[in-house]
Parts: C-alpha cells; sequence; structure tokens
C-alpha cells in the first residue's frame, strides 16, 4: 500500500488530467466497441462449417497390365512370401528405390500370433526385408487394433519382428485420425481415417490373415482395411457388407497377401484356441484384392457368394470375384 | 445515518444528476412496457399449439420418403401488421382429405385442383389468428359451384373478389378460380379486419381470368319469393340424376308456396330438349312419378312425384323447371314466372 | 432531489424488476406471464457473462450486446451499477442495513474501512477467467458460481420462488420441485449473513463482477474525492461508506460503489464531492494484489481445465444421464456457454428440466439436466421454451420445424435429445406378464417411436383339467379360480386338440365363457378329457431408434414408479457427433 502521493492541485493540472481520463475512457469504449463488433457472432451457437473431406487415402494400385494373382502351397510364411513375389514378377515390380512403404497388417488383438487371429510376424518381418531389400527408403507398419494398440504390437510379436527387420512401427494416436470421405459411399461420409501414416507414402500393402468372422462370414484381405478406421466405428457393424464394399473403394493398395498357411476356420474374428485352426497351407498374392479373399473364401470351405461384399466391391469395378479368369499361376514352396 | 444525512441540501447539479436517473429509469421502463407486448417465440408456438392442438405436430411422413420442399407462402408480401404463424401447406386431390376430411367429397367432383393453407396472425395479438384455405378449383364455375352450395344463411354481403359474404367468424369468396375460406379463431372485430386485409391483398396479388360466366344466369332468378342466400350452383347428380350437372337452383317461399326453381344454361336448343326429355323419363320412369295431363298455362311436362310436384321445360340453350313443389298449382305458378324470366331477359 | 435518493429509488426499481421477471419467466400470455419481458435481461446486462463466454467461445453472442451498455456506463462513471443497479447488491445493502442498523457509528466506521480481503474477489476473477480463456476443449465457464446475477436467478429459480410458492400454488399449479434446493437456497442464506459480519462481505469480497467493474471503472474521468484540504478527517464519510473505499484518506478508486453515501454523511464543510479529478486526498489505483497470490491465481486458472476435462466427462465418459434439454449445442460447448442461471429450468413448464448435482460431474452442476421422473410430463413436443430463456445460446432457440425436422429441416431429421430403451427385467408385459402398454400409447411422435411386439403367452399354473363344454362355456377342474379375474378381456383359453385359443369374457370359479363356441362343440365329439390352457395376450414396448426423439414422456407414464421400465438416456443424442448409436448412411 503506497502512501498518498502529495498532489498540490492547480486548476490547470486538474484541466489537463481530466482531459487525460476523458480521452483514455473514449478510447476504452471505443475499444470496447470495435472488439463487441469484431466478436459479434453472426452464426447460430453449435453451427460448424466443416465441409466433408472426399477420398481421402490416395490410390495406390498399379495398373501395369502385369499378372494379378499367384497361390502358393507351403508351411514356410518366409519362402511362400518369396515364391509368390517372384511369381509376380518380383518384389521389384512392385517396389521401386526410394520408395516410401506403409505396410497394413492385422493386429487386432492382442494374442500370440500361434492363435491366428492377427498377421503372423514371419511373414510380415519378411515382407519388411523384401521391401528394403528392393531399395525402399522406409517401411511402416501400423493398425488400429480394438484391443490397446502398445499390447497388440507386442504379444502378437509384430511389433519386435518389425523392430529386428528394419522396420518403423507406427503405433496410431488420436491426432493421427483425420476426417475423411469416400468418394460416392453412403457409410463413410466424415468418418476419422487413420491418415498420419499415409503421409508421404508411395507404396501400401495389405497384410492379413484367413479367418472366420461371425458378423462378416469371413475377414481377410478386404475387412483388413477396417484398422484404418477410427471413431465410433461399431456402428458399421449394424451393415457389415456395406462398410467392407466401402472400404474396398476407400483403399486401392498396391499388392495384398492373404496368409491362409493356417486359417481360422470358427470362432471368428478372435478364435482363442488352436482347435479353432486348421493348416490350409495356402499363401494368396495378388493386386485384386477380391479375387485374393474370393479364393481365400475356398479355404475356410465358403465361396464367394456366401460373402455379398465381395460381389458389391466387385459391381463397383473393384476387381473380380472369378479369381479363375485372372489364370493365377499356382506355386509350391 | 438519517440524522447525519438529513443537513444536507443538494446542489442544483446533484438535483439534475439525481433527475438523469430517474428518466433513465423511466425510459427504461417504458422500454420494458412495449417490449412485453411482443411475445416471445417461445410463448407464440406455446399458444399455437395450445389453440390449434396437434395440427401443429409434424405430419406424418412416410419413412425414406424424400424431403418435399416447403411450400412458398400464400402471399409473396404480407399486409402490415399481418404474419404468417407457421410454413404454409399444400393438398393435391389425393391428400385433400388428410387436411378437410370428409367435406372433400364437396370439392373433388366439383373439379378441385388444389388446396394451399397457412395460419395468419396478427401482431402482438395471439387471440385473432386465422387460417386461410385457398382452393384452386380450377374454372370460375366451379369455383363459384363450391362457394354457392356451401354459402350460410345468416350472412352479411362483402365486396371483395367476385362474390363474396361473411358469416360469423368466416370470409369465403370466390375470385376467379379460386375459392377462399377465411376462418379466424373467434368473431372479434380484430380478426374480421385481419381476414379482410387478407383477402384484399389475395385478390389484388392473384391475376386471373375474370368472373364466372355462368353466374350472371343466377341472375335471371325471378326475385320475388326468393329465399336469401338460397342460389347455388351444383355441379354434378342435380336431384339424383346422373346425368344433370351444371345447374343453378334457389329456393321460394311467397305466399304459402313452397318451391325449388332450377335452371341450366346447355351447349345447344336441342341438348336442352334431349336432356328435358330424360329428365322426364328419369323422374317417371327411375322415381315412379306420374305425368299429369297437358295444360295450356303450362310450358313442358309436370309430374307427380308422390305428393310434390316437379316440372321441367326447355327456353332455347335453357332447360329450367320446378323441383318439389307443395302444389301442382303452385308448381305451374312457378314455372309460368320462371319462364317468362327465362325468355325475356332484363337488358 | 439527492443522489442518493434517486439511489434508492434506483436498487427498489432494480429489485422489483428483478423479482418481476423471474416470476413472470412462465410460458404464457397472461399478464404474469412471460409474454414478451426480457426475463434473462439482468444476466444480458452482465459484462462478466459477456466476457466469460466470450473467451470461452471467442465470439460474443448478439443478446450479450447489452453488456456493452454495463461498461460504458462503468467506463465513464465507476462502479454505478454496483451502487444502483445490481439488484444483488441492493439486497446485501438492505440485509447489511438490517443488522447494522442499532450499532454505533464508530462500529459502521471500523467495519467500513479497506481490508486487505477485499482482493479475494479479484483473484476468484483471476481464476475464474483464466480457466475461461482455454481453447474450446479446455475452456471452461465456472462464473456460473459466484456471478450475482446467475447466482441471484439460481437462488431464485430453485429455492425462494418455489418455497414462497408452497401451498400457494399461483406461480405453478401443483407446485415445483427441485433437486438440490436446499443447497442453492442455503447458499443464498449463508452469504447474505456474512452482512452481518461485514457489511457488503459479498459485493466487497467475493463479486467478480464487483471485481471487473473495479477495473474497468478506474478508467473513469469521474469519481468521489476530495476537493479540496479542507477535510476535518472526521471519519464520518465511512459511516454508511457501502465499498470501504477509504474516501477521506487515498481512496481505493476500484473498491467505490459509487454508493454516494460519503457525500451525505460528510460535515460539515463539504470537501467530498462527485469530481472530475483525483481526490485531493490521494487515490489507491492498485487492486491490493499481491504477486504471490496473483500467480498462484494464474497457476489455479491455468490448471482448472485441464484438472476438470481429466475426469473424461466431454468425453468416453460422459454421463448418460446427463440429458440435456432441445436445442443445446454439443456438450463441450454447452458447458462453455452455460452459465449455470437455470432461466431455461424456470421457464420450463412440465418442471422435467432439472440443475444437475454433482452426480453428472462437478463441472456440470446446476446446469440443465432432464429429469422424467419429477416433472409432471416429460419434454414436451409442442415447446420450445428454453432455447428462447437461455441467454448464451448453450441451448439453442428452436422453432417447431427445426425441432421436428421438417421444411427447411427436412435433410437434418428430428431434433433428439437422447434415447428411450425398455428394461426388460421391469417392464410389465415383458417381465411380468402384465398387460400395460401406457408408454407406447404416450409417445408423442409421429409415427411412434414405440410399438407393440404381441405374443400370447401361458399364465402360471395354466394348465386346468377339462371337465365339460357346453356351447361356449367351458367348466374346468383344480383350484378354484377367482370369478372375474380371466375376464378382462386379456387372457384367452385354449382347448385340446384346437390349434388357436379363444378370448375369455367371463370366468366364476370353475367355468370359463369363451368369446365363441369352440369349433369342435359341434362335432358331437367333444375333448372330455385333457388339459385347457389359459393365456395371456401381451403387447410388449419395442423402440424404434431412428424415430425415438428423447423425450421422456414414456418414462414419466411408466407405471413403475419407482426405477421406470424405460428410460431415456443422452444415447443417440442429435447434438454430439459421436453419441449416436445407428449407423448413419447417406443416399
Amino acid at each position: 500500500m503506497k502512501p498518498p502521493p502529495p498532489i498540490p492541485p492547480t486548476a490547470d493540472m486538474n484541466r489537463r488530467d481530466f482531459l487525460q481520463r476523458s480521452v483514455r475512457a473514449g478510447g476504452a469504449i471505443a475499444l470496447t466497441g470495435g472488439l463487441a463488433a469484431w466478436l459479434w457472432d453472426r452464426r447460430r451457437p453449435g453451427q460448424s462449417h466443416r465441409e466433408p473431406a472426399v477420398a481421402s487415402v490416395p490410390d495406390f494400385s498399379l495398373r501395369d497390365g502385369g499378372r494379378p494373382l499367384a497361390i502358393v502351397m507351403g508351411r514356410d510364411r518366409a519362402a511362400m512370401l518369396r515364391r509368390g513375389l517372384d511369381a509376380l514378377g518380383g518384389i521389384g515390380r512392385f517396389i521401386r528405390p526410394g520408395d516410401r512403404v506403409l505396410v497394413k497388417v492385422n493386429a487386432a488383438f492382442a494374442t500370440p500370433a500361434l492363435l491366428g487371429a492377427t498377421s503372423h510376424p514371419d511373414l510380415v518381418a519378411e515382407l519388411v526385408r523384401q521391401c528394403l531389400g528392393a531399395g525402399a527408403a522406409g517401411v511402416a507398419v501400423t493398425d488400429n487394433p480394438i484391443n490397446d494398440p502398445e499390447s497388440c504390437f507386442m504379444l502378437t510379436g509384430i511389433g519386435p519382428a518389425v523392430a529386428a527387420a528394419g522396420g518403423r512401427l507406427h503405433v496410431p494416436r488420436a491426432s493421427d485420425f483425420t476426417s475423411g470421405s469416400v468418394a460416392g459411399g453412403r457409410l463413410l461420409r466424415n468418418w476419422p481415417i487413420l491418415q498420419a501414416p499415409l503421409r508421404g507414402v508411395t507404396k501400401l500393402i495389405g497384410v492379413a490373415p484367413v479367418k472366420h468372422h461371425a458378423r462378416a462370414g469371413a475377414s481377410m484381405t478386404l475387412k483388413n482395411w477396417y484398422g484404418l478406421l477410427g471413431g465410433r466405428r461399431n456402428q458399421f457393424h449394424q451393415d457389415i457388407n456395406g462398410i467392407i464394399e466401402e472400404l474396398a473403394m476407400l483403399v486401392r493398395p498396391t499388392f495384398v497377401v492373404l496368409d491362409g498357411t493356417s486359417s481360422m476356420m470358427a470362432n471368428g474374428p478372435t478364435g482363442g484356441s488352436l482347435a479353432d485352426l486348421k493348416p490350409t497351407n495356402t499363401m494368396i498374392l495378388g493386386t485384386d484384392g477380391v479375387a485374393v479373399d474370393a479364393f481365400g473364401a475356398t479355404l475356410l470351405g465358403r465361396t464367394a457368394a456366401d460373402l455379398p461384399y465381395l460381389a458389391r466391391a466387385a459391381a463397383r469395378g473393384i476387381g473380380t470375384v472369378d479369381f479363375a479368369t485372372l489364370n493365377p499361376i499356382r506355386e509350391s514352396a | 445515518m438519517a440524522t447525519l444525512s438529513s443537513r444536507r441540501r443538494p446542489k442544483p447539479r446533484e438535483t439534475l444528476a439525481a433527475a438523469a436517473v430517474l428518466c433513465a429509469i423511466l425510459t427504461l421502463a417504458a422500454w420494458l412496457l412495449t417490449t412485453q407486448a411482443r411475445f416471445s417465440p417461445a410463448v407464440t408456438i406455446a399458444s399455437l399449439a395450445a389453440t390449434a392442438g396437434s395440427a401443429l405436430a409434424p405430419a406424418a411422413e412416410p419413412a425414406g420418403a424424400p424431403a418435399s420442399p416447403r411450400p412458398p407462402d400464400l402471399l409473396a408480401a404480407w399486409p402490415a401488421g399481418l404474419r404468417p404463424l407457421g410454413p404454409a401447406e399444400q393438398f393435391s386431390p389425393e391428400t385433400l382429405s388428410d387436411k378437410i376430411d370428409g367435406k372433400a367429397e364437396l370439392y373433388l367432383p366439383a373439379g378441385f385442383v388444389g388446396l394451399r393453407c397457412q395460419r395468419l396472425g396478427l401482431d402482438g395479438n395471439l387471440q385473432s389468428w386465422f387460417e386461410a384455405y385457398v382452393y384452386d378449383m380450377g374454372q370460375p364455375d366451379q369455383a363459384y359451384s363450391v362457394y354457392s352450395s356451401q354459402k350460410r344463411s345468416v350472412t352479411q354481403e362483402t365486396a371483395v373478389g367476385d362474390f363474396s359474404y361473411r358469416a360469423a367468424n368466416q370470409l369465403c369468396l370466390v375470385h376467379g378460380h379460386f375459392y377462399l375460406e377465411l376462418i379466424a379463431a373467434d368473431e372479434g372485430a380484430a380478426a374480421g379486419r385481419a381476414t379482410d386485409a387478407f383477402a384484399a391483398a389475395f385478390v389484388a396479388a392473384t391475376p386471373v381470368t375474370g368472373p364466372t360466366a355462368a353466374a350472371r344466369d343466377a341472375a335471371l332468378f325471378p326475385r320475388e319469393g326468393l329465399v336469401p342466400n338460397s342460389v347455388m350452383l351444383l355441379s354434378t347428380d342435380v336431384f339424383g340424376f346422373d346425368r344433370l350437372n351444371h345447374v343453378f337452383v334457389a329456393r321460394y317461399r311467397h305466399n304459402g308456396d313452397e318451391v325449388t326453381l332450377f335452371l341450366s344454361r346447355r351447349a345447344s336448343a336441342a341438348e336442352a330438349a334431349e336432356l328435358a326429355t330424360a329428365l322426364r323419363g328419369f323422374l317417371v320412369d327411375d322415381l315412379g312419378g306420374r305425368e299429369l295431363p297437358a295444360s295450356a298455362n303450362v310450358p313442358g311436362v309436370l309430374i307427380d312425384a308422390g305428393g310434390v310436384y316437379d316440372g321441367v321445360f326447355t327456353s332455347g340453350r335453357f332447360l329450367a323447371g320446378v323441383h318439389e313443389a307443395t302444389s301442382a298449382a303452385a308448381a305451374e305458378r312457378w314455372l309460368a314466372r320462371l319462364q317468362t324470366a327465362v325468355t325475356a331477359p332484363p337488358p | 432531489m439527492k443522489i442518493t435518493t434517486a439511489r434508492r429509488i434506483a436498487q427498489i426499481f432494480f429489485f422489483a424488476l428483478f423479482v418481476w421477471l423471474t416470476v413472470v419467466a412462465t410460458v404464457g400470455t397472461g399478464w404474469s406471464q412471460w409474454r414478451g419481458w426480457p426475463i434473462a435481461w439482468f444476466l444480458q446486462i452482465d459484462p462478466l457473462v459477456a466476457l466469460g463466454t466470450v473467451l470461452t467461445t471467442r465470439s460474443l453472442h448478439p443478446p450479450l450486446g447489452w453488456a456493452l451498455l454495463t461498461i460504458v456506463l462503468t467506463i465513464l462513471f465507476g462502479r454505478v451499477f454496483c451502487g444502483f443497479i445490481c439488484p444483488f447488491g441492493a439486497l446485501h445493502q438492505f440485509v447489511s442495513w438490517l443488522g447494522w442498523r442499532g450499532r454505533t457509528a464508530r462500529d459502521r466506521i471500523a467495519a467500513n474501512g479497506y481490508r486487505p480481503a477485499q482482493a479475494v474477489k479479484y483473484y476468484l476473477l483471476l481464476v475464474l477467467l483464466i480457466a475461461a480463456a482455454g481453447n474450446l476443449p479446455f475452456a471452461l465457464l465456472q462464473i456460473g458460481w459466484l456471478d450475482p446475477m446467475a447466482l441471484l436467478h439460481r437462488s431464485f429459480n430453485l429455492a425462494v420462488l418455489p418455497a414462497a410458492d408452497l401451498g400457494l400454488e399461483r406461480l405453478h399449479p401443483g407446485g415445483r420441485l427441485y433437486q438440490g434446493a436446499l443447497w442453492v437456497g442455503a447458499l443464498l442464506a449463508f452469504l447474505l449473513l456474512l452482512n452481518l459480519i461485514l457489511p457488503r462481505f459479498f459485493c466487497r469480497i467475493l463479486c467478480p463482477l464487483g471485481a471487473l467493474l473495479g477495473i474497468i471503472g478506474r478508467l473513469a474521468p469521474w469519481g468521489i474525492g476530495k476537493t479540496a484540504a479542507k477535510c476535518t478527517e472526521c471519519s464520518l464519510c465511512d459511516v454508511a461508506c457501502e465499498g470501504a473505499c477509504n474516501p477521506m484518506g487515498p481512496i481505493r478508486t476500484s473498491e467505490c460503489l459509487m454508493c454516494m453515501n460519503c457525500l451525505d454523511t460528510c460535515v460539515p464543510a463539504e470537501p467530498l464531492g462527485y469530481v472530475p479529478r483525483p481526490s485531493a486526498g490521494g487515490e489507491i489505483t492498485a487492486f491490493g494484489v499481491s504477486r504471490r497470490g496473483f500467480v498462484a491465481a494464474l497457476a489455479g486458472g491455468l490448471a482448472a481445465a485441464p484438472l476438470a476435462r481429466l475426469g473424461g466427462s466431454t468425453k468416453s465418459a460422459w454421463p448418460a444421464g446427463l440429458v440435456r434439454p432441445p436445442g443445446s449445442v454439443a456438450e463441450e460447448e454447452f458447458l462453455a456457454r452455460c452459465l449455470k442461471c437455470t432461466a431455461c429450468i424456470r421457464v420450463c413448464p412440465t418442471n422435467t428440466l432439472q440443475a444437475a448435482g454433482f452426480a453428472h460431474g462437478w463441472e456440470s452442476i446446476w446446469t440443465p439436466v432432464l429429469d422424467n421422473r419429477i416433472g409432471t410430463s416429460g419434454c414436451q413436443l409442442n415447446c420450445v421454451a428454453c432455447g428462447h430463456a437461455c441467454p448464451t445460446g448453450a441451448i439453442r432457440p428452436l422453432t417447431l420445424e427445426e425441432k421436428f425436422g421438417i421444411g427447411d429441416f427436412a435433410a437434418q431429421g428430428p431434433i433428439r435429445i437422447g434415447l428411450a430403451a425398455v428394461d426388460r427385467g421391469r417392464c410389465l408385459p415383458w417381465a411380468m406378464q402384465r398387460p400395460c402398454i401406457v408408454c407406447e400409447e404416450n409417445c408423442p411422435v409421429t409415427p411412434k417411436a414405440i410399438h407393440l411386439s404381441a405374443v400370447e403367452e401361458p399364465v402360471r399354473d395354466a394348465s386346468l383339467p377339462l371337465v365339460a363344454i357346453d356351447g361356449a362355456v367351458v367348466q374346468v377342474g383344480g383350484p378354484p379360480l377367482p370369478p372375474g379375474r380371466l375376464a378382462t378381456g386379456d387372457y384367452a383359453a385354449r382347448l385340446p386338440g384346437e390349434p388357436l385359443s379363444r378370448r375369455i369374457v367371463a370366468n366364476t370359479s370353475n367355468t370359463l365363457t369363451l368369446d365363441a363356441e369352440p369349433e369342435s362343440a359341434g362335432d358331437g365329439d367333444l375333448p372330455t378329457d385333457g388339459k385347457v390352457d389359459i393365456l395371456v395376450r401381451l403387447q410388449r414396448p419395442v423402440v424404434d431408434p431412428e424415430r425415438c426423439i428423447g423425450c421422456g414422456i414414456c418414462e414419466h407414464e411408466c407405471p413403475m414408479t419407482g426405477l421406470r421400465a424405460i428410460r431415456v438416456t443422452a444415447d443417440n443424442e442429435t447434438r454430439s457427433a459421436n453419441r449416436g448409436v445407428l449407423l448413419k448412411a447417406s443416399f
């Protein structure tokens, strides 16, 4: 508390002081008015001006006229992958030096690899090595799992395998999701999509196991793109065929790998018991995810007709259900 | 405190400041009093919901139906003091009964094309709202037909549109091929003024091809004995006869006689004659009437339809006659009067 | 006329106006109803409300533009709002006057001296404003705890008026019930009693609005001050000083409430005046805020919003029972706008709007929430009162078209505030074989959001031995039936060998009268043994989530009076993008 300033006021000082105060008050009023005019809300409360973004995932598909489908028999996933890639024209057909590759695995559940609910780490690691060997500048591996991401990547073995192979794991964070829509879609409108790991990427590869899926019939490479969605995506189970169709429209990968070395025949998509698995000793590689999944369905004792989303995706011009017309090359490793 | 403060006398400047404070309070009070009369939309909506009941509830729309565009207001510009209380509604022949229920049976045979409705009110007066029904009847005759056939018995003639009257809380009028009913929530003067203002504005803003040509035929009826407001234009199934359409009817009560006269201008004299024969056949063959012997002072034929008497004659393109006269003599008298009126039309 | 007389008239006027505006806040056109009265006017002229919402929303909601008037008045004349206009200030002044009436001048002079505690209100203001200044997910508007307008409105709406109306039912037939009214009333009583410790305790020490006006009022060219050095230092100016601003010494300009009492008590040479220059006795323009206190308040304000939101109440842990009134904006923005003034709760015609307690998170306290058990009904279909009462746009003013999603709003669809769900374990026809369907009947939506699934089930001890059939009358054995029990029209009997049941129209202790003769009755080969099955025909309510708007009328009407068998939660509310239940497909 300061002592009062000793002021012997004179009339002149009083006038000057009053003028000063008046100018200050006038300025404050003008400032308040200006601020109010500037901040004056002409919109309704709660109104937002977000326009839905469209086609947020780039098209990574190759249209080089090369062989679209290879089916490899065997038990060693790494060998099958190499064999399959060779059959399709070699990894060099897909990955050029300097490419930045994103591998979308299925790491949905925090369960060990041997239960077959997730992409096998051996396969993922070999794919990373193949890409790097072809000169890729970097290989990132990602998924937005259903269980806790860190645990999923750790317990499935994918995380350590990727690191050992020289790839980089991208564990999604909340800020990695941005709103996007798929052109011509009716479900994926303004929906959070895992887009951050796609930034700067030139090649996209999908790797999925063959699994029974209680709601969708089967979960293979097309259903695998579900892992790029964020938000309350469980609502999509109200129209599962519709969402897989739109995922096929949204994501056009460079190629996909469907691992049917062992297939989950029942209790999918989580499984949980070795009894749910059956050795089917097959790996399918292809640039047409619809055809790949259509063949994969046969491993589960089903046909493409049992999986309505395949026909719907085919009707969109994304691929063909009738894989035989693609003259798949059959190899064994 | 009181003892301390009582010593001081306020300076003039202080009194001035105090007066300024009181003036500000008075200004504020005046503003408050004016603003309280301009009702909050929440109050308006609640009051309307209370008076109009479920009418404000959303119309049931079939699931998945595409959203229909909102119909435009009845007037592009509203007269001063009048404002819409809700969106306009629109009805087609298929949906008319949704709005007016069984009364649709009256409009549909008369050539109904479309109905538009809107609730309108006066600024600051929620009690005096009204609903305007604008029926597009396609033809002026048809508009006149639904107008005349619903005319209330106690009316007060007004001069808006081609034909109009006010009865209790409603104003009805014909404007070209439009028939308007303006039905107010009460019989107050304010609502009356509001409906008048709307009717005048609608007539001014809506160009039409002109009044019905047929209505001048109504003027041919004899004046003497005419029951006020009893002239009607009936569109179809007149007297239950399916071929008889587009007929003016008028009721008479005079010196103990009670009759209905009718009059219809046909396309040609031949058609009129043919229709007269057919009507006679309907009355005799279908309804079991008995034709009375022809008489020199009776034009056309006279039929005893079981205690009441019908007569029909033609005069050029006109088909005319009496319906349900209480005695044969009365039927003869009124046939003669009608013949005179029809054959020698006033200039 | 003395300026203090004008001040008293103004205070009485504004207090009466305040009471009037709270009394009339019921929907209707009667002389003592809402009509067009600006029922939230005192909140609109409150600069703290305007500033707080500007900080949280980065925009000025137009109805709050009235606050500019108060700001301009304060810039020109100082805290005249506190002295002349504020109804809460008037109330405190009145209570202080009552409490200090008999005390000696010496006591009063001592009580009206400046106290360092008067800086507390600046700390409070700082905490509240800094907490509000974050970006949207972290903008915390909690000024309503202490803002005098919000506090007084809340106290009147939830406690004073309902208590005064108890037994009278003049304001509301049937009276009003408000959960937590006790605490609201107790807080008001406590704040009023503080005046016995110190006159105008709240205004001097606690009021954040007063603090804000004190800061703004420093700019005023005019003020109370000594004109010359003729002052005898008699201290009589402090006898009735409302603001404890020390007019005799160096005056605390930001504490002066412009009550003008010192002009009256200054004797005899009248050195005090309302002057266009600094007081000859000196001025202290500082607020008495210490650096340490400032930093502490700043830190408190900065920490408040993140800490409040850590609970996740606006994210995945949102309280399902927090059903907001129709027109409410999404929860984060809602909390950034809601003042806890309870204007919406006051105008709600059914009393279903309640002030939230701590159960929905402390941040939401006193914000509006629907409680369908308390009111006279749920949220009314044709009512949009709450949005038109809200001064800050936390609840938007709706038209019926927007509420119903018709006309221009057909693309958006109706506004849903929640979703009703049947508790099949409590529902009479689902769980207890009793016909009911009250919820379906009361659903106001067209077409109804509740439809019925019809079933026919055997009742308890359903099988009775058949004794004889005589026309439509069937004689049965077994324990005697309560006469008439099965005659309600809801029961049916199935005879042995007959595939279909028939409605029972009457029963005695051992006979059932059916609505028609059984088909086999005419064949001559009547079954003479076997069992008659007694069935109850039930219609079970099923909610259609596409149609349900969450109005809660079903919940209100449900005969399970304790925990209702159909209850509304905020799931599927349209105001939040992430609380939808149904997959939305756009074609």
